[in-house]
């Protein structure tokens, strides 16, 4: 990883190549002033024409190269890790001369790199995101987030620790609901981490208000919670482990514990120790993107065409429209 | 200090003619006339190649202005990081320039529909839509899917639901990627609850529920809620306590109030870069 960054991650100046549609048009406007034949006359046109076409074949292969980064960035958000890392190598190259097209790919390899376990090479991909950024740029303390919580996974604990300190100030400066919600993440992770389970719950009673902003994710912080009540309730207060039950069912409407497991490793046990009821609509995350892989039969690809083929039939285009609703309690039953 | 008057879409068509006339006089005059001063002064030989030098000139001149009128607004990013007030200035400064190309001055109203849309001022939302999608966006395809967007939340916000079929259905025409998908998806479903379209909004609920993960966390609660209130009318209750409860742990209690009482919320959030 850290070969091919070193060798296709740096933005490439821009070349004088560059410059020389434009010099060969500032050439042909001034050879118009001097057609005193029928080929001096002719040859400024030519080169007019040939600029254009070579200008428009660039645009066509920037178009090409923005969608097939655009996919990168589809795939990462669909879940399929391996496909959008396989997608995202070979484009490290293609894109040296778009730094910001650039920074993009490295940044959805960094985080596939990351949900696929290989935190090694996930955090050494942050910290040469975060190198690219200017010192107070918002970006790096997500990227730093990132990168503890890849460092907490990989049992890299003392740089773990010594970057929560010092992400402490900047996240407080950003007054940013999400960046919060991340950094609070990243301590119930530590303390987790670190077996500190009884000071992890002293933060309960407002965690659910913390991690709100993490949205879908928010359910492995309920999840990390449910173990640290758990521990709790095994060691000395067994009274605890109704709390346990409640983080764990929480967690669980959010995410399935597959999920859940397959994420944080101590998680793998609790679904079995918290009996918990069935959730009632438990269904949707039965589904095998929910539980971290696509079905075999199928490749990302086609599932990802699929569901946007699918989405798009799933407004069939002869329902006729219902008549405005004329009152507010109308529209309040509708 | 300059302002923004309110839209109005006959004013549009006038200074667009306006600024191609303009346009087409400096672009046929100014060779015209470098060539009448070569003629008069007998430099009859060099004529040709200098009313093309004066009309390369004057084209890279009027290229230059508008490129420094659309640099102002051109990072979206940056623009909507600034105070409204200022915002309006800038568009203010751009859309009462004279001789804009129809690009230019077209793009800078996508940009103040924004902005109303910020402002949830949706009838000026769709008069500017209706206006900038009526004319040739050439090239501009991802701005015509998020006027689109714009122009379907705002006739929902509206109340007009024939509006915002029709708007749908033209959506459906669209390419759209992933993030455009997503959104024209809360669109559907919000459209669907407003009318009573119940099953259609719980349709294939499986595929849905995993697209609404990826939305934002805000919009993936609104879903989630306008989801059980479908699945409620629907008589089915299971379903509709598991999303009911999804939606409290993603939305505050607050902001499930406010989505109750005032039942306008922003589905559309992303903007085009």
């Amino acid at each position: 990883m850290r070969e091919h960054l070193d060798l296709y991650g740096q933005p490439r100046p821009r070349s004088w190549t560059a410059s020389i549609p434009l010099a060969l048009l500032i050439g042909a406007c001034v050879m118009t002033l001097f057609t005193d034949h029928i080929l001096t006359a002719l040859l400024p046109w030519v080169i007019v024409a040939s600029v254009v076409l070579y200008m428009g074949q660039r645009v066509r292969q920037l178009k090409r190269l923005q969608a097939q980064v655009t996919h990168v960035q589809d795939l990462t958000m669909l879940r399929y890790q391996d496909s959008a890392l396989q997608a995202a190598w070979p484009l490290l190259p293609k894109t040296a001369l778009m730094p910001q097209m650039q920074g993009q790919v490295i940044a959805c390899m960094a985080y596939n790199l990351d949900r696929l376990g290989a935190y090694d090479a996930a955090s050494l991909t942050y910290h040469f995101l975060m190198d690219r950024l200017p010192p107070e740029h918002p970006g790096r303390y997500q990227l730093q987030l990132q990168q503890t919580q890849a460092w907490l996974l990989n049992d890299e604990l003392a740089s773990a620790d010594t970057a929560i300190r010092q992400l402490r100030g900047g996240i407080e400066n950003l007054a940013d609901a999400s960046m919060d919600a991340a950094y609070c993440f990243v301590q119930l992770l530590q303390q987790v981490r670190t077996h500190h389970f009884a000071e992890a719950i002293e933060k309960a009673p407002t965690l659910l208000e913390d991690l709100r902003p993490l949205g879908i994710d928010a359910g492995y912080g309920h999840g990390l919670m449910a173990l640290c009540f758990f521990q709790i309730a095994q060691r000395n207060e067994p009274q605890r482990m109704a709390d346990a039950t409640t983080w764990w069912t929480r967690a669980t409407h959010l995410l399935s514990p597959q999920v859940l497991s397959q994420r944080f490793t101590e998680l793998t046990d609790l679904d079995t120790q918290l009996s918990t009821p069935p959730a009632p609509g438990s269904f949707p995350l039965d589904h095998p993107q929910a539980s971290g892989s696509p079905a075999p039969e199928n490749t990302p690809g086609m599932i990802l065409e699929a569901s946007l083929g699918e989405v798009s039939e799933l407004f069939p285009e002869n329902i006729p429209p219902s008549p405005p609703p004329t009152s507010n309690d109308s529209e309040v039953d509708a | 200090m300059t302002h923004l008057k309110p839209f109005d879409p006959r004013q549009l068509q006038r200074e667009l003619w306006r600024d191609r006339i303009l346009r087409g006089l400096i672009l046929l005059g100014v060779p015209l006339v470098g060539g009448g001063i070569s003629f008069w002064a007998d430099q009859v030989q060099e004529i040709f190649g200098l009313m093309m030098m004066m009309l390369v000139g004057a084209w890279l001149g009027l290229s230059l202005m508008n490129a420094r009128a659309w640099g102002q607004i051109a990072n979206l990013d940056q623009l909507m990081q600034q105070p409204i007030e200022t915002i309006e200035e800038q568009l203010a400064w751009v859309l009462n320039r004279k001789l804009l190309t129809p690009q230019v001055r077209l793009m800078a109203l996508h940009r103040l529909a924004i902005v109303r849309h910020e402002q949830q001022r949706y009838s000026e939302v769709i008069a500017i839509c209706h206006s900038i999608l009526t004319r040739r966006l050439r090239g501009a395809t991802v701005v015509k899917q998020h006027l689109l967007l714009m122009l379907c939340e705002s006739q929902l916000a509206c109340k007009d639901v024939q509006g915002a079929f029709l708007t749908l259905t033209a959506l459906s025409r669209e390419p759209l990627g992933l993030v455009r998908m997503l959104q024209k998806l809360a669109l559907q479903i919000r459209y669907h609850v407003m009318v009573g379209h119940y099953d259609h909004a719980l349709t294939d609920i499986h595929r849905k529920i995993q697209l609404v993960e990826l939305m934002p966390t805000l919009q993936c609660g609104i879903i989630h809620q306008m989801l059980a209130t479908a699945a409620e009318e629907t008589d089915k209750p299971k379903l509709a306590e598991w999303l009911t409860t999804r939606a409290q742990l993603l939305l505050s209690p607050e902001q499930l109030e406010d989505l109750q009482t005032s039942g306008n919320f922003a589905t559309v959030t992303q903007q085009p870069s």
